[in-house]
């Protein structure tokens, strides 16, 4: 449902902090105190989703790579896109996904879990698809992440515990537990 | 403590000091009449405010004083020169010498209230009057420094077509929501309105919007603290002052 109201508002802020006490004003003196992560457990559902349609190209390309990695990335993703691997959902969906893909996937979550504050709804986001990224890999997991089985296992463990991942999702954890 | 807006008194914000302006005031005294008579105008409404609420009895009476204290302090040769930053902040200058100037002139009063002797010391910083003046200085710096950074996100740069996006993340996630009790923009509805392509975009304009926030409240401090740790320690005074006052207001 959309709260127009809210994005159409005539926001005054001098106003509103003239209006506001002291507690008002301490928050957002201390904005990292007050709003530590971006995003609530409310939104994971809706970030879940974000994710899995988010383009490829958008997060991969900010990965810090140099000279010739960046062209073979590059080339990776225009590849991808021909197969119509466009989004996170179509490679961790797909019934072959590119072990190169999915090597470049691990490494952007797996830095966005270095980033974000742990347990924040970033992170579990970011953790989620860091396993997601190696699991999908199936027997060629190895040749992506120095995991071990067990430790993947209790990966899965936590993230079927997770009550806002999506059917798809846990169908698919699942799937790769099994296998 | 919830007040009207300072519109209420014509102005709604706090001037920002300017350490350098004061000085060429003070050499311009009898000299440059527009400057000083700015500097009179930025003045008079948060020293209004500090008036009235340390004064309630006078508050018929406070434009008056006000132009008494313009005319008998900032008007008169080498009396900003005494603002020296060296020696104290500006604002704490600024309401010591009001107070004293009114403190002075009911003095001389006939038959002044004896309580009057009572005022000669530095009230307090729990004063009712000196707490609601900080918290209008916090709510000056506050203001000030949103307004410069909504310009600054409004004004897109070629690298940053959407720089606007960032102040209306900040908006909806933050600032309303903290400022008015506002309920959370849903996710969902923030990233289709904005265009946000990962959570880890929205996420980076979160932050970034931090950043830019911090880097205006430095700015605006930095027109009236000299130097890095002097910003920092007007920023933590500012912020235990607040919370100190949040606890008090605590039902």
């Amino acid at each position: 449902m959309f709260h127009t109201e809210s994005f159409m508002t005539d926001f005054d802020s001098s106003e509103a902090v003239f209006r506001s006490d002291a507690r008002q004003l301490s928050k957002i003196m201390d904005l990292d105190e007050a709003t530590p992560g971006a995003w609530s457990e409310q939104d994971l559902p809706a970030m879940l989703r974000h994710q899995l349609s988010a383009p490829l190209e958008f997060d991969l390309s900010s990965l810090e790579v140099k000279g010739a990695e960046v062209r073979a990335r590059d080339k990776t993703l225009t590849a991808a896109a021909k197969e119509r691997i466009k989004s996170f959902g179509d490679l961790l969906f797909h019934p072959e996904p590119p072990l190169v893909l999915l090597k470049l996937s691990k490494e952007f979550f797996k830095k966005r879990t270095q980033d974000c504050k742990k347990d924040s709804s970033e992170w579990k986001i970011a953790y989620l698809f860091y396993l997601l990224s190696i699991l999908v890999a199936g027997t060629r997991a190895p040749k992506i992440s120095a995991l071990t089985h067990g430790d993947l296992l209790k990966g899965v463990k936590w993230a079927l515990g997770q009550k806002w991942v999506n059917e798809r999702t846990r169908a698919l954890l699942a799937k790769a537990r099994e296998s | 403590m919830k007040h009207s807006h300072p519109k209420d008194l014509e102005n709604p914000l706090w001037p920002q000091t300017d350490w350098s302006g004061l000085g060429r005031a003070s050499e311009a005294v009898g000299k440059d009449a527009d400057r000083l008579n700015h500097l009179i105008l930025l003045y008079r409404v948060p020293l209004k405010v500090y008036l009235v609420s340390t004064f309630p009895g006078l508050s018929n009476q406070a434009e008056e004083f006000l132009q008494d204290f313009a005319q008998d302090k900032i008007l008169r040769e080498g009396w900003l020169g005494k603002a020296d930053r060296k020696r104290g902040r500006l604002r704490d200058f600024l309401k010591t010498s009001l107070r004293n100037f009114v403190n002075d002139r009911l003095r001389r009063e006939a038959n002044p209230p004896a309580s009057l002797d009572e005022m000669e010391f530095d009230p307090p910083e729990e004063c009712p009057g000196v707490a609601l003046f900080d918290l209008n200085w916090a709510r000056t710096i506050l203001a000030e420094t949103l307004a410069r950074m909504e310009k600054d996100c409004k004004t897109p740069g070629k690298e940053q077509p959407n720089r606007d996006h960032i102040w209306e993340i900040f908006r909806l996630r933050i600032l309303q929501p903290i400022l008015e009790d506002a309920p959370l923009a849903p996710y969902e509805e923030l990233i289709v309105r904005l265009g946000i392509a990962s959570p880890f975009a929205a996420q980076n304009m979160l932050a970034t919007a931090k950043r830019i926030f911090t880097r205006h409240l430095n700015g605006v401090i930095a027109e009236y603290e000299k130097g890095e740790n002097a910003v920092k320690a007007e920023i933590e005074e500012i912020k235990r002052f607040l919370s100190r006052l949040s606890k008090k207001e605590k039902p």
